[in-house]
């Protein structure tokens, strides 16, 4: 929610400019390209599930071994290359941000894209209030070869940014990342350490939550962990308790058909 | 994932095993509710499973869910055991494993367990009967 409003604000702030460097008038302003893109890729997304799927059935209906190439291919590739030219074009400016987001959000195999970007953010705009907006989404570097650079610029925006709820997301950023990877009491103790830290240096609701959140599952939901009670509806409606199930092994299976 | 989860709770059908699932498919909607069953009939879901959707915090928010599926193995006192153990020969051997501490913790477990359940408010009251 913090992101949102931190985003809104400082879109509201910033006057978008209308004529690029040599006098060519931009295409649009920078919010509105990004709403164009944002639109666009949702809109191929769509298709290509719609395509896919019917792809797959046919190659059931057909007896196929194989999944047919469409169902692995998602047109993410187009985009990113899009949102890469926007965040060279607004390259060095606030306005690069959001659309350096938009290949971390939405990248699937682009590993160079994503390294460049965390590379760009870490490089530009470490400093800058809009990073607020896509410091969640850096994990993406982390399952795509850019492990170290990514802790990298966490590092830095927590102990160095000067806004104070930036340096809380890349704490509840670090410290969700460290969780994540955490094999022994001592990791997790330091996942811990970034997590409860949070609340000293910012009021912020949303990111105090948050970092609460996290916390739980270091102390509640860890091997070993009694495991939370569970008190509400099956799908039918009917009530139903994780404590019924006591005396049985229980397989929780967090899951759907989709 | 779902033939082998069927195959699990048929094998353990006369186990201390249950399968229990936290869905998100929608069903707090009539429509959404329909499709499900339509669902659970064609691929033989007969397990009972939360509804994760309508609760506020959502379970799987509650329960940190990243990707879906994601898996705990709660054991008969209700301590998680293990996490997202997927390998679908590893999850019976762990499930096995435990299946097998649940019977024994019911067959000879209860009278051993009871004795320092009874001891301990006896050795209590003492205590608290100086004060």
């Amino acid at each position: 929610m913090t992101r949102t409003v931190l985003a809104a604000l400082f879109l509201l702030a910033t006057p978008s400019f209308v004529l690029c460097q040599d006098g060519s008038a931009a295409p649009q302003d920078p919010k509105a390209a990004y709403d164009e893109l944002v639109k666009a890729f949702n809109k191929a997304i769509s298709d290509w599930q719609t395509e896919a799927q019917a792809a797959v059935e046919k190659a059931r209906a057909e007896g196929a071994k194989q999944l047919p190439a469409i169902a692995m291919t998602p047109p993410t590739k187009e985009f990113i290359a899009k949102a890469q030219e926007y965040a060279q074009q607004y390259e060095g400016k606030d306005e690069a941000v959001p659309f350096l987001g938009f290949v971390l959000k939405y990248a699937r195999t682009e590993r160079n894209a994503v390294k460049k970007v965390i590379g760009t953010l870490a490089a530009t705009h470490g400093k800058s209030a809009a990073i607020a907006d896509v410091l969640p989404f850096v994990t993406t570097g982390m399952r795509m070869g850019a492990a170290a650079q990514v802790m990298e610029l966490l590092d830095d925006v927590a102990a160095n940014h000067a806004n104070a709820e930036c340096k809380a997301l890349a704490l509840i950023t670090r410290g969700t990342i460290k969780l994540q990877s955490a094999n022994t009491d001592a990791e997790r103790k330091a996942a811990e350490q970034d997590l409860r830290s949070v609340a000293s240096i910012t009021k912020d609701a949303d990111l105090v939550a948050q970092a609460k959140d996290a916390l739980f599952e270091i102390e509640n939901l860890q091997v070993g962990c009694k495991a939370p009670e569970i008190a509400g509806v099956d799908v039918e409606g009917a009530p139903i308790k994780l404590s019924d199930y006591l005396g049985k092994v229980v397989l929780l299976d967090f899951w759907g058909f989709w | 994932m779902i033939p082998h989860e069927r195959s699990l709770v048929e094998k353990w059908k006369d186990k201390p095993f249950a399968l229990v699932g936290v869905n998100s498919d929608g069903t707090e909607t009539e429509a959404g509710l329909k499709q499900w069953r339509e669902n659970a009939k064609k691929h033989g879901v007969t397990w009972r499973s939360f509804r994760d959707e309508g609760s506020t915090p959502k379970i799987s928010d509650t329960w940190r869910v990243q990707g879906w599926p994601t898996l705990y193995y709660i054991d008969h006192e209700g301590v998680i055991r293990h996490k997202d153990v997927r390998d679908e020969a590893e999850m019976e051997k762990v499930l096995e494993e435990m299946i097998a501490k649940a019977e024994a913790a019911a067959k000879g477990g209860k009278p051993a367990g009871q004795k320092p359940a009874d001891k301990k408010p006896a050795d209590k009251k003492p205590a608290d009967q100086k004060k």
